[in-house]
């Protein structure tokens, strides 16, 4: 701005008018109107409404965020080879938006290496199927296999449910036995040998 | 006119003036963002905050993918088509292209997916909550009243102000055609802005959830707590040793350094043999079908059979 009289007196009566003003605010209710156009929503995104939601995502197992297995391991009473345990895992999305969901796991643990290079733990994931029996001796009935059996290794970010699955809906669940075998002609050699199973879930709220 | 309506007519008055800068601002923002080529973009979910939280405004340039580093925040499209807004937590290399591993500020895990990118948009600034604002704009009511409230504003562009500014009267004489210029002007810059509307962001959340606690310990079999020998007679030795539970058979070695070896399936076993000594143990054996598991030896003992045979 000039610092001359009469241009800054000019300058002044400019910035005080009615209509000049008016325009400046218009600008502002176009640029809302502008980002808030139909352009603006094109994308895939399945927004309804423009409305913007602060959603939550929460995919918890058996009703928590950090679920410890209890009938799935075998070390209160040892395995001996062609035992057999299992659990159901309920798989809950806890949150308000649909979920897919992806799981992964493997062996840990002292001797895992072990384990994993004979393949004598086997895993078998069925959904939908119940636990029978007891103990190590327990199975997985019913339902349809999705994995399995196939041997456990020592690398904990193997795929087990690869393709997300799903997709749950805000609130709802799916059940999954998760059934571990451990060959019924494992060697001697695996007397006192411990492991520990490790499976992470991951869901995403990308259901597209 | 009472002072109560000299109030509202000035505080009007005001409110006009500052909707005037920050329209006036918005437009020069705009025009600035369309010279620098910034492409903005609206995250729908929350899976950056606290940095960005739901509703914010990002400001992306377009770089080169060699650019990138880790913790930069870019927009990228998924597999899906979908466009994530992340973190880079890690950076690959793969020919020309580049492997970005992103991860949400509020994510545990990183995304599934590493993607693919030659160029990528990157985060050069935000603006926290104004995607509400915009949002509430597109909805129904938002379109009403932000309706209205152009509609009013044009009248005013027309018409001035109603009953007129003390200094107004003087300033509608003058300037007439400077003025239509920059309302022409700010009527372009708002129709261009129509033209080049942000893209929708949603930046989806994962969730990962730990199941532990599978300890899996395969048995072991214990070998006989005691062996012992005794029954020393002529040229021979009996050993004894207790039982294990489960087991289904025990395997005596003896001889020099415990090289001959016999399965016995009960607790004891005589050695009859010409003068000779020898190292024995044993151990216990117990069958599951299709594998047989042993287990360590016992306690070992020497002896000597002779015409008085010794055992310790």
């Amino acid at each position: 701005m000039g610092s001359r009289g009469g241009r800054r007196r000019a300058s002044r009566r400019r910035f005080t008018g009615v209509r000049l003003r008016a325009a400046l605010a218009l600008g502002l209710v176009g640029s809302l109107g502008a980002v808030g156009s139909a352009a603006y929503w094109t994308d895939d995104v399945t927004v309804s409404g423009t409305t913007f939601t602060a959603g939550t995502l929460d995919l918890q197992v058996n009703s928590t965020d950090a679920y410890a297995t209890t009938t799935l391991g075998m070390s209160g009473t040892p395995m001996v080879p062609g035992n057999t345990s299992a659990e159901v895992l309920t798989v809950k999305n806890n949150g308000n938006v649909p979920l897919k969901y992806t799981l992964e796991g493997g062996l840990g643990g002292a001797d895992a290496a072990t384990y994993s290079s004979a393949g004598v733990l086997r895993l078998t994931v069925v959904a939908g199927g119940s636990r029978s029996g007891s103990g190590n001796a327990a199975t997985c009935t019913g339902g349809t296999t999705i994995y399995g059996p196939t041997a456990l290794t020592s690398n904990t970010s193997t795929a087990i449910i690869g393709t997300r699955r799903g997709p749950i809906a805000a609130a709802g669940t799916e059940a999954l036995c998760f059934q571990i075998t451990f060959d019924a002609a494992a060697a001697s050699s695996f007397q006192g040998k411990t492991a520990t199973a490790t499976f992470v879930a991951t869901g995403t709220s990308d259901v597209s | 006119m009472g002072a109560l309506a000299t109030g509202l007519r000035r505080a009007s008055d005001r409110l006009l003036s500052v909707a005037a800068v920050v329209g006036a601002l918005a437009l020069v923002a705009i025009a600035a963002g369309l010279v620098l080529g910034v492409r903005p973009v609206f995250l729908t979910s929350g899976s950056m905050a606290p940095t960005l939280p739901t509703g914010t405004l990002g400001l992306m340039r377009e770089v080169p993918a060699s650019a990138v580093e880790v913790g930069d925040v870019v927009c990228v499209t998924s597999s899906t088509g979908q466009r994530v807004t992340h973190r880079v937590v890690g950076v690959e290399d793969a020919g020309a292209t580049r492997l970005l591993t992103l991860q949400g500020d509020a994510n545990r895990t990183p995304d599934p997916q590493p993607y693919a990118v030659t160029d990528v948009y990157r985060l050069v600034g935000s603006v926290p909550h104004l995607g509400y604002l915009v949002g509430w704009a597109s909805s129904p009511t938002g379109l009403l009243a932000v309706g209205a409230l152009a509609a009013g504003l044009l009248v005013l562009v027309v018409r001035g102000g109603p009953g007129g500014h003390p200094r107004s009267a003087g300033r509608r004489r003058s300037g007439g055609g400077k003025r239509r210029a920059v309302r022409g002007a700010a009527v372009g810059a708002a129709v261009t802005v129509i033209a080049a509307g942000p893209a929708a962001q949603a930046a989806p959340w994962t969730d990962a959830t730990t199941i532990s606690g599978t300890t899996l310990t395969a048995v072991t079999v214990p070998p006989p707590a005691t062996f012992t020998c005794g029954g020393l007679g002529v040229l021979s030795v009996t050993f004894t040793w207790s039982a294990v539970a489960g087991a289904t058979s025990y395997t005596l070695h003896y001889g020099s350094g415990g090289s001959q070896t016999a399965t016995i399936a009960g607790t004891s076993a005589t050695v009859v043999a010409a003068i000779a000594g020898g190292t024995a143990w044993v151990v216990a054996n117990r069958a599951y079908g299709s594998t047989t598991w042993s287990s360590v030896a016992s306690t070992t003992r020497t002896y000597t059979v002779a015409v008085v045979s010794l055992c310790s």
